[in-house]
């Protein structure tokens, strides 16, 4: 039997039973849409959280402020005054803030930084050490701490008993080397580097400003706070007023998205969403609860009406199976029909679609508030009800799967019952009256 | 030309914790040319032993040749391919397919035949619509046309890969006493032209048309009554 013969009868099929095709058809349709409408909810969301994180982390900018100069308080009043500056928050026991406040003879004006030492004896012997070049812009006069460890382990504190003597070292020509580069710098100090909070192997890289060196015992001479900028637009004007306040503390972190303290922007990811985080964890419910529902609404009803379609057919198998068509032959007249039926309430659920996220497009604007957060109503309709962007939005792959899952259920049921109908149930469906 | 033979068929079913003998010991002949008529109650195994005879069942015990070939031993794809050359159906319900016009139903069993190319099947469903007077028909549905003319419309269908065997169950059940004629004369025509035809029924008309006759009483067949 050729190919487009199967196809022929399921169609035709189809076409000669509108009433009863529609409904299937419409059936199937409605939960497909419910399927990509929660589908559409949860990607649009995600990307939104994840447009809206990034939006939201480059305009947060960390700055170090010495806290035996100033309280808290102080600071707050101050930063208040700046426009375009919200949300202060202050940070507390940071490692690197421990770090910097153990070196307050660094008073510098801008462009320090340091270096982690990774090296051998060997390495280090040959005045050549290998690190990691935390900032650009590094000039070429560091202190380095008194002993220099071949290996150590930040966290426990392990040091590894072979070290140099860095006084040694006071007056000489040392070569960074950060992957390919390789940087050249004097050695004008040295500094207690175990003294320092989790930091054993630190080279401090700076500029001719550095006076004395002193032990220090304070362990928290330092704090930071984050701010918040309105816009993106508007942060250099915030850092500059921030500048003339004179309250920066050797070092700004421009944003919490620089590399270098990647780790530490997790922490305020969640902490300025457009809706807050009660709310958005009712929509998150909300739509796991669709999405579970939705799943097995379709999977149950594809299997209903699967069943469904083989029973009601009975007769028509029957036929079949008495002018010779074998066991295969019938399954896939009736696999091709349901397919058939499934094709047609997915191309209904995806026009469906379209319109609804046409209708949310036009509706939605005129409800959201344009304030919030500072991100403006432009910015929310790009990200989240833009029809261009749908396919961007819509996870395919898992739209895929539960169609991937319809078809195996269509094929299983399908080849289970028709089998089951012709070993019982046939001769039954063929001899009684019409 | 075609020969059956039925030896020594058992057919038992289980029916709730009984086990239900449809055929005893059915031993027959059926040659080509030639109508027979199998008559007996409700539940003698008639309709058992003509399904049997066309391989839509299988035995429990026994054996079906078809020209000395055994083909109870054959898997389902071979007993379809069979059916499909060898065997037509003709069914008290007719049972033609509501959703496919009337030469649409006669070019179902043409489908599965590879001989038959599109121009073949057209030229076999005129024919066959000509043969069987129901050549204006032919792009009507089944619910559109009379109990007789769909009977014919099913003869059609059975003809339509020219078997050599006709089982009929019942062909005239839900016909009026004109169309019973009209059908037993078409089936007495196909016999005389050389396929054998096997006739389950009830009705008394049947004796006037049938070479032999078997009566099924309680799954045992009875000697040729006539």
């Amino acid at each position: 039997m050729k190919k487009k013969d199967y196809f022929w009868l399921a169609y035709y099929k189809i076409k000669r039973n509108k009433f009863k095709s529609l409904v299937v058809i419409l059936v199937i349709s409605i939960i497909f849409f419910g399927g990509l409408v929660s589908n559409l909810i949860e990607t649009s969301l995600n990307k939104y959280q994840e447009s809206l994180q990034i939006n939201v982390a480059c305009r947060q900018l960390e700055i170090d402020y010495n806290n035996k100069q100033y309280t808290e308080e102080e600071i707050i009043d101050k930063i208040g005054t700046i426009s375009h500056a919200n949300n202060i928050e202050q940070i507390i026991n940071s490692s690197y803030m421990n770090l910097y406040g153990n070196c307050d003879e660094f008073i510098t004006e801008e462009n320090t930084g340091y270096v982690e030492i990774e090296g051998t004896t060997n390495e280090i012997i040959g005045n050549e050490l290998i690190g990691e070049k935390f900032h650009e812009g590094i000039l070429n006069e560091v202190i380095i701490p008194k002993k220099i460890y071949a290996t150590w382990n930040m966290e426990y504190e392990i040091y590894d008993t072979e070290c140099i003597n860095g006084e040694n070292l006071v007056g000489e020509n040392i070569t960074i080397r950060d992957g390919e580069e390789k940087y050249i710098f004097k050695v004008i100090g040295t500094y207690d580097a175990e003294k320092i909070y989790n930091a054993p192997n630190v080279l401090y890289v700076h500029n001719n400003t550095i006076k004395n060196i002193k032990d220090s015992k304070n362990q928290e001479k330092s704090s930071s706070v984050v701010v918040t900028v309105d816009e993106v637009e508007n942060i250099e004007t915030v850092w500059t007023e921030i500048k003339e306040l004179g309250i920066v503390w050797r070092q700004l972190i421009q944003t919490l998205v620089d590399k270098q303290i990647e780790e530490e922007a997790p922490i305020r990811k969640n902490i300025y969403t457009l809706i807050n985080r009660t709310t958005m964890n009712k929509i998150e419910g909300i739509i796991e609860v669709m999405k579970i529902v939705t799943y097995f609404l379709s999977i149950s009803i594809i299997f209903l009406i699967s069943i469904q379609k083989v029973i009601e057919d009975k007769k028509e198998i029957g036929i079949y199976r008495a002018i010779g068509y074998t066991n295969n032959q019938i399954l896939r007249i009736k696999q091709l029909e349901i397919l058939l039926l499934l094709f047609l309430g997915i191309i209904l659920s995806i026009f469906l679609f379209i319109i609804l996220n046409g209708i949310a497009e036009w509706g939605i604007n005129d409800y959201i508030n344009k304030e919030v957060s500072g991100i403006t109503q432009r910015e929310i309709q790009k990200m989240l009800y833009n029809v261009s962007q749908i396919p961007k939005k819509i996870d395919f792959i898992k739209c895929f799967y539960i169609v991937g899952i319809s078809i195996i259920i269509i094929g299983v049921t399908t080849t289970i019952t028709i089998k089951r109908i012709l070993r019982k149930e046939i001769l039954n469906s063929l001899k009684y009256c019409r | 030309m075609v020969k059956i033979r039925v030896e020594n068929a058992w057919k038992e079913y289980k029916k709730k914790s009984e086990i239900v003998q449809a055929l005893k010991n059915v031993n027959v002949e059926f040659e080509a040319g030639k109508i027979y008529a199998i008559i007996g109650r409700s539940g003698s195994g008639k309709s058992t032993l003509l399904y049997n005879i066309g391989l839509m069942d299988t035995l429990t015990k026994g054996s079906i040749y078809f020209n000395e070939k055994n083909v109870s031993q054959l898997n389902d794809k071979e007993k379809s391919r069979l059916r499909m050359k060898e065997i037509g159906f003709i069914f008290q319900g007719f049972n033609l397919n509501k959703n496919l016009k009337v030469n649409e139903n006669i070019l179902l069993p043409m489908f599965i035949n590879e001989k038959y190319t599109k121009e073949k099947r057209k030229e076999k469903v005129r024919a066959l619509l000509e043969m069987l007077d129901i050549g204006d028909k032919a792009n009507r549905f089944p619910r559109e046309l009379s109990g007789g003319e769909e009977q014919r419309v099913a003869i059609a269908r059975a003809l339509a890969n020219e078997p050599e065997v006709i089982l009929a169950d019942e062909p005239t059940g839900n016909l009026d006493e004109e169309n019973e004629k009209i059908i037993f004369e078409i089936l007495k025509k196909l016999s005389l032209g050389g396929k054998c035809v096997i006739v389950v029924s009830h009705n008394p008309e049947i004796k006037e048309y049938a070479d032999k006759i078997f009566e099924m009483n309680n799954g045992e067949l009875s000697k040729n009554l006539y």
